[in-house]
């Protein structure tokens, strides 16, 4: 059994053979913690199916879903807080579960995954929502002695009146959060892209709004809870503010950042 | 006395108020309009039904009206986000301000590919990885 902590939620991981064994300490390394109460408990096993694939379906509700894809499928009780997963004995089919079923347990939590860049500096965390190409990855390669969460999927959770952004283990080229430092209080969204210069501008709340919403994670046909993630984003884009953020690789982004 | 009119699918559809914008979003393939405030008054009177009559009314006088919120119906309409049910006729605000076109922008929403994690090139719009060794 293997506690963690990530995307701003407790797991209580059950791996069920030797090879998911390995497979979820590799994937949660930097994740372990202590019994949590109030985990989501997740039996996890591979299985004889096929190789990493293409659609997703998606069936349930804002209790229970259920997913399957040609290499993994998953159950999740959301109401329960329980999950099972099967996978064709990947790693990359058992973050892809992961992932989608964090997804959802945050979106049932009134939090959402974001494709996003998240970094820590001065203990306040900073959000860089955008698709492949804006900058994300970059901007977590120039982050210093600033802390990166995430240069791929961040989460963001509701924290009294604010949020709080947290490191999950789904990144790309980034080699994963420092231990210690997997979240922090949410200060400002900047939507990145390549420019000249460095720039910081406010967006409105529905610019804003339009684009947290390309960036959220939100899998299959289940109106309530994607009516929940709408709110969830406009809840969020009222009280933390939202830029745009023009830079080019070099120091001044943060300066910019910072302004 | 209730005649046919036009109302929004809700079955299908979110949507908020943002301010005298709106967002809507059509849950089943995570399209999103983002509506002026023009059309956000018009989407409210759809959430009852209204005709394009009623719907002309509100937004006031102008030469333009008319074939404005036609053509807005279409983009409605063809994009099935509107049905034609029979209701009672609704409470039309008298217009104020300046006359202002509907419009709305389409965007998609919702990024939804579950692609894959640590170690291996991450491209969410690419649907093949290597194999993990």
């Amino acid at each position: 059994m293997i506690h963690a902590t990530f995307g701003g939620l407790h797991w209580r991981l059950i791996p069920c053979d030797s090879r998911a064994i390995g497979h979820v300490e590799r994937a949660l390394e930097r994740f372990s913690v202590g019994p949590t109460a109030g985990a989501i408990t997740v039996a996890i096993a591979t299985a004889p199916l096929g190789a990493f694939g293409e659609e997703l379906s998606v069936e349930g509700d804002e209790s229970r879903v259920h997913l399957q894809r040609s290499d993994f499928t998953a159950q999740l009780g959301l109401s329960a807080r329980t999950a099972t997963i099967e996978y064709g004995g990947e790693i990359p089919s058992l973050h892809a579960a992961l992932r989608v079923a964090t997804s959802f347990f945050l979106a049932r939590s009134g939090g959402f995954l974001a494709h996003a860049a998240s970094l820590v500096s001065h203990g306040r965390a900073f959000l860089f929502p955008g698709p492949s190409g804006a900058g994300k990855t970059t901007i977590a390669r120039l982050a210093g002695d600033r802390t990166v969460l995430s240069d791929e999927v961040s989460a963001v959770v509701p924290d009294g009146n604010g949020y709080r952004c947290h490191a999950t283990p789904f990144f790309g080229d980034f080699e994963g959060p420092r231990p210690g430092v997997l979240d922090a209080p949410l200060a400002r969204v900047c939507f990145p892209s390549h420019g000249v210069g460095a720039s910081l501008e406010p967006l409105g709340i529905l610019e804003a709004a339009r684009r947290l919403l390309a960036c959220i994670f939100c899998f299959g046909w289940i109106p309530a809870l994607q009516r929940r993630l709408l709110e969830a984003a406009l809840v969020f884009v009222r009280r933390v503010p939202c830029f745009d953020l023009r830079f080019t690789p070099d120091s001044s982004l943060w300066r910019a950042v910072h302004a | 006395m209730p005649e046919a009119r036009l109302r929004f699918r809700s079955e299908r559809i979110a949507w908020r108020r943002i301010d005298d914008e709106a967002v809507v979003i059509d849950l089943r393939n995570a399209s999103a309009f983002f509506l002026n405030p023009a059309a956000a008054l018009l989407w409210e009177l759809l959430e009852s039904g209204a005709t394009a009559e009623e719907l002309t009314s509100a937004l006031g006088p102008s030469d333009d009206a008319r074939s404005d919120v036609s053509r807005w119906l279409g983009a409605l309409a063809r994009r099935e986000l509107i049905e034609t049910v029979f209701a009672p006729s609704p409470k039309v605000p008298p217009p104020s301000g300046p006359y202002q076109p509907p419009r709305m922008i389409e965007d998609k929403v919702f990024c939804g590919s579950a692609g894959c994690g640590k170690s291996i090139p991450v491209d969410f719009n690419c649907q093949r990885v290597p194999r993990d060794s």
